[in-house]
């Protein structure tokens, strides 16, 4: 009995970290646009997050970034990891030029593979 | 014969192991479901105009440059597909079907290059590239512009 204990509470502690984890992964929460067109992926390595709220703010992960900051964070990874891929999580109702100036900084940076985030629709 | 009385002073060890078992099999499940239960994100994806190798032989691709008003309407060669608020764009994706099928055809890859207006809706841009997927274009750009 004691082993079967023991492993249960292994498991319980297991998905406790993960739910916990990839909610600090993604801590803005935006409204993300649905599209029919976009898969769930089964490989997550490589990736950068950066999230674009309606009013135009961007985030590096869960922490607000400016323009400089960006690039540099941008130059940082692309130096670290020349295949880091953006995973662009922006809102629905975010402007283009919002994520335009994103994209211009990050590609300028030399990070050029792009993904968008999005809810499946059927 | 003297019976050992130590026995049964002994205060009962065993905690009550089932209804423990119980519960954290019940705290495992509601993780569980807690994690698969949000909506999950998917994926759609894009490269971005890089810097071009230019040791090797470039092909040079069909382009197609698709504009998106502020709007919603999508705009390709002067005319306007779909209507602004439709939220499938049909008549692109058929358009965009023959043009890579032409592309294809004439031995050369079908690319096209999204051309946003400064205010159009994020939601609005994933449309038009729902309708490239659809297509089967998989070579997605946008113009970014050179200022900042």
């Amino acid at each position: 009995m004691a082993p079967m204990i023991d492993m249960v509470f292994l498991l319980l502690v297991f998905f406790m970290c993960v739910s916990s984890l990839s909610r600090a992964e993604r801590a803005v929460p935006v409204e993300l646009p649905t599209s029919t067109e976009s898969e769930v992926p089964e490989e997550l390595a490589n990736r950068v997050s950066l999230t674009v709220s309606e009013e135009g703010v961007w985030f590096l992960g869960g922490r607000a970034v400016d323009a400089r900051g960006l690039a540099g964070a941008m130059r940082e990874a692309v130096r670290a990891n020349p295949q880091v891929r953006l995973h662009v999580r922006a809102a629905a109702l975010a402007r283009f030029e919002d994520v335009r100036r994103l994209l211009r900084i990050c590609a300028d940076a030399g990070a050029y593979e792009v993904i968008y985030a999005t809810h499946q629709e059927n | 014969m003297a019976i050992p009385l130590k026995k049964k002073e002994q205060p009962q060890a065993l905690f009550q192991i089932a209804p423990m078992i119980d519960v954290v099999f019940l705290l495992l499940i509601y993780f569980m479901a807690g994690t698969t239960l949000e909506k999950q994100e998917a994926d759609i994806s894009f490269t971005l105009p890089g810097v071009a190798e230019t040791s090797e032989a470039v092909d040079f691709p069909d382009e197609q440059i698709i504009e998106i008003r502020a709007d919603g309407r999508v705009i390709v060669n002067d005319y306007a597909y779909d209507e602004p608020g439709a939220s499938r764009l049909v008549r692109l994706a058929a358009m965009l079907t023959r043009f890579r099928q032409a592309s294809q055809a004439s031995g050369t890859e079908a690319a096209v290059t999204l051309l946003p207006e400064a205010d159009t809706a994020h939601q609005r841009i994933v449309r038009v590239m729902d309708a490239c997927a659809q297509a089967g274009i998989t070579r997605v750009n946008f113009a970014l512009g050179d200022e900042d």
